[in-house]
């Protein structure tokens, strides 16, 4: 995959679906280098990924917990986990939508840059550099 | 000499004529109009000017999302855009009723534009400008800081908000 985020000659995205929470998310498959089920103490602590977007008082449940070892530009290591794994998808630029400008500003700060309707739900689309940059690894 | 100096029946009527004109665009003046659509929130009652009123939706599915303050209560798709939704009450004091019984008044003011949640649409009226009346000095707070006049409605009032306000209050 390109290093320019996944987007290919044709402008297309490979996106990774999945969910948290109930709340679907994607992100750009490039920024993935691998899955793992989460189990035991390795001595890494992962990053949830319910409290890096703060869902605050929503009821937080995981059925198939995953781990997303992402994939920085700097290198950095850092493990996200999310719940149930869906699918990669190729996504064209005219399938995904802005966000509106009044949320805009509070998204982007956690990384969510945009969304992609499918199916009657609104799949919100996470950039984890955009987010990871921000933090300081752990 | 007074035979010359008393106007002729034609010139009174005409005068008449001229002063009633005048009076009925004094009277059309102040019949000046303007589309007023009146919602409820949390059993208050409220207005928008309909000039900025873009659609009004019925209830739907809010998408939630995280990271939103409290007064954005997520988004919904229209039509193949996506919009914001505002939860007014966070602004006016008191919470809303059931979602199930909602609208969505989908408002535009310059650059802004976004869903605004009230339980009830009660009204879309036209009403004469000078029926608009000074916001009550008694409103002080959140919601006096969005009030841009109160509309008497028979026995009734509603009080007017201002969209550049609650606008400029959410794009802070």
């Amino acid at each position: 995959m390109s290093t320019t985020g996944g987007m290919g000659e044709d402008n297309c995205l490979n996106l990774l679906l999945f969910s948290t929470c109930g709340v679907p998310f994607g992100v750009d498959a490039a920024q993935i280098a691998g899955t793992a089920p989460l189990e035991g103490d390795d001595g890494w602590k992962p990053l949830w990924l319910h409290e890096v977007l703060e869902f605050g008082d929503r009821p937080v449940t995981y059925r198939e917990p995953v781990i997303l070892n992402v994939r920085t530009v700097d290198d950095a290591q850092w493990r996200v986990v999310v719940d149930a794994l869906e699918e990669i998808t190729l996504t064209g630029p005219d399938e995904i939508l802005p966000l509106p400008s009044t949320v805009e500003s509070h998204a982007l700060r956690k990384g969510l840059w945009g969304v992609l309707p499918r199916g009657g739900h609104m799949i919100l689309l996470m950039d984890f550099r955009l987010f990871l940059s921000r933090q300081v690894p752990k | 000499m007074g035979v010359f100096n008393e106007k002729l029946k034609s010139e009174l009527v005409l005068e008449e004529i001229k002063r009633q004109r005048a009076i009925k665009d004094v009277v059309d003046v102040e019949e000046q109009r303007v589309k007023i659509v009146i919602f409820s929130v949390a059993g208050r009652r409220y207005a928008f000017y309909g000039a900025n009123i873009k659609e009004i939706l019925p209830a739907c599915e809010i998408s939630w999302m995280p990271c939103l303050p409290e007064y954005l209560q997520g988004l919904i798709n229209v039509r193949g855009d996506i919009e914001s939704v505002v939860d007014i009450s966070c602004f006016l004091g008191g919470k809303t009723a059931a979602p199930a019984g909602s609208f969505i008044l989908l408002v535009v003011s310059g650059g802004f534009q976004s869903g605004v949640r009230v339980d009830t649409i009660d009204d879309v009226v036209d009403v004469p400008v000078s029926a608009i009346e000074p916001p009550l000095s008694t409103l002080s707070g959140t919601t006096g800081d969005l009030v841009c006049g109160e509309i008497r409605l028979g026995q009734e009032t509603a009080t007017l908000l201002d969209i550049e306000k609650l606008s400029a209050r959410i794009m802070l």
